[in-house]
């Protein structure tokens, strides 16, 4: 059964799966609990232009998409905070416009291909040698950041205007959280897609949520439905020869499901 | 009009005025200092600028005019802006989603004053106890905000406020859409403290009749600021001003 770890490719989808699999719902739960949950499938669109910019100047397309990424979501707060236009408008200005930058760059430089498609839905083979090293490294950075902040992401998320008052720097804190949302939305593509990334972001915090736990346990359950589902899912994929992203995406779905019913 | 006394100023603004997009004036020359161990009723209309003035008094808005003064320096060049405990209306609004207890929600009292990159500490949960015991909740540390009753919660916010060993405590209208019997506990609370901790409280309302029973001071505010020293005294002669308009 145990015969796929043989391929080194499966291997190394296995350590970026689980890594994103852990980073997700840490970085999930306050976006999910802020009503942030949109933010991910705009950052999935920019990030995605960031691979086009990447594979037109033939550079490895993670570095430019988490570049972008990480650029996209500082104006996205700033657009936000200025409110010259309603929240949610300005994350659809951000969505189809990044989609359309993409889309133009890769019609110019002919890449409507396999590339395209992989980074849309997510596929094991993508990741390469060099892809895993950064999806580490950034994966890393992103954890030690969550880490780092976990006290003002948690008072932030809970009562904003309360964890100001107490001289927690707010503003610094709401950009940090957009700027980590849109590092893991760039490191997680390879394997889970741009279009389903969200899912992954969002519904382990959904299942965990059902369970009404305290927010330390609310984490950890999260995490364990998180790393199961990404662990069966590349397992399916494999042997069922489906899409990794749908099957993992899928498999959460029901899950999600599950938890719904066992509440009633 | 400033309060003159010997008694140590706490939070205070001075000539205050603000105006959203350089417009109608919201606050109009306002002055009010929170003197130590008062309990202070901030009462007004709605859009009568109290939830700006109580804005700028926590250093969430800035003035147009004028200055914010906590313990006698500019609020925003403070570093003591975590002793300003605040109850906002988080506990009434709750979000029925949040999973939180009791304790991680209290322990966010003592966040402000830990400071960034540091975990917190014995000393941080041995004043997380305290804050809970004070308001008598300890007994429910361990369960979610969202199972408790809305008396419950607000006891909970309370003691968030409490944990950070501040020297007044600002709460913004905290008995909004709760019943009678719960409010009545609540403000035997908040007098208990005042008494007892000699907790200077800061009681933001639209009710001058019920707040008058409870506090020792008002400010009635609606654009310009009217200062009294007797509630008795504040109820009879803004009685008197309505009857007049």
């Amino acid at each position: 059964m145990f015969e796929l770890f043989e391929y080194s490719f499966i291997v190394r989808a296995f350590q970026a799966g689980m890594l994103i699999a852990i980073i997700a719902p840490a970085i999930g739960i306050f976006l999910v609990l802020r009503r942030y949950a949109l933010i991910v499938d705009t950052l999935a669109h920019v990030s995605l232009a960031g691979l086009a910019l990447g594979l037109f100047f033939k550079v490895n397309p993670l570095v430019t998409a988490f570049g972008v990424s990480a650029g996209a979501s500082i104006l996205i707060e700033r657009l936000r905070l200025s409110r010259k236009v309603p929240s949610d408008a300005a994350l659809a200005v951000f969505l189809s416009g990044s989609l359309a930058f993409a889309l133009t760059l890769l019609s110019i430089s002919g890449g409507f291909n396999v590339n395209l498609f992989n980074y849309l839905f997510g596929s094991l083979i993508t990741v390469g040698q060099t892809d895993l090293y950064v999806i580490g490294s950034i994966g890393l950075l992103v954890l030690l950041a969550i880490a780092l902040f976990y006290k003002e992401l948690v008072f932030v998320s809970f009562d904003e205007e309360a964890a100001e008052v107490a001289g927690i720097p707010t503003r610094v804190i709401n950009t940090l959280l957009i700027m980590l949302a849109g590092l893991t939305v760039a490191i997680a593509i390879p394997i889970i897609g741009a279009l389903l990334i969200g899912a992954l972001i969002v519904i382990p915090v959904l299942i965990a949520l059902q369970f009404k736990r305290s927010f330390v346990a609310t984490i950890m359950i999260a995490e364990a439905v998180s790393l199961f589902s990404v662990i069966l899912g590349i397992f399916v994929s494999y042997y069922a020869n489906l899409s990794a992203g749908g099957t993992i995406v899928l498999i959460l779905v029901a899950l999600f499901v599950l938890s719904l019913l066992r509440k009633n | 009009m400033l309060l003159v006394s010997n008694r140590e100023e706490i939070l205070a603004v001075e000539n205050v005025s603000f105006s959203y997009n350089g417009e109608t004036d919201v606050l109009k020359d306002v002055s009010l200092s929170v003197m130590r161990r008062d309990y202070l009723g901030l009462i007004g209309p709605n859009g009568g600028g109290k939830t700006t003035l109580v804005k700028i008094m926590l250093g969430l808005l800035r003035a147009s005019h004028g200055s914010a003064r906590l313990f006698g320096i500019s609020l925003r060049d403070s570093r003591e802006r975590h002793k300003i405990g605040y109850v906002s209306q988080t506990a009434v609004k709750f979000d029925s989603l949040f999973p939180a207890t009791v304790e991680e929600v209290v322990r966010m009292g003592r966040y402000g004053k830990r400071g960034l990159f540091r975990r917190l500490t014995a000393e941080d949960r041995a004043k997380t106890e305290e804050a809970l015991a004070q308001v008598d909740m300890l007994a429910f540390r361990h369960r979610r905000v969202n199972d408790l009753s809305g008396g419950q919660k607000q006891r909970v916010f309370i003691a968030r406020a409490l944990a950070g060993e501040p020297s007044v405590i600002v709460l913004d209208e905290p008995t909004t859409g709760v019943d009678e019997e719960t409010q009545e506990q609540f403000y035997t609370l908040l007098k208990d403290l005042n008494q007892r901790l000699s907790l200077t409280l800061m009681l933001v309302s639209h009710d001058l009749d019920r707040i008058a029973k409870e506090v020792s001071c008002i400010a009635v505010i609606n654009t310009t600021l009217r200062y009294y020293d007797n509630p008795a005294d504040a109820v009879a002669l803004e009685r008197s001003i309505e009857a007049h308009h």
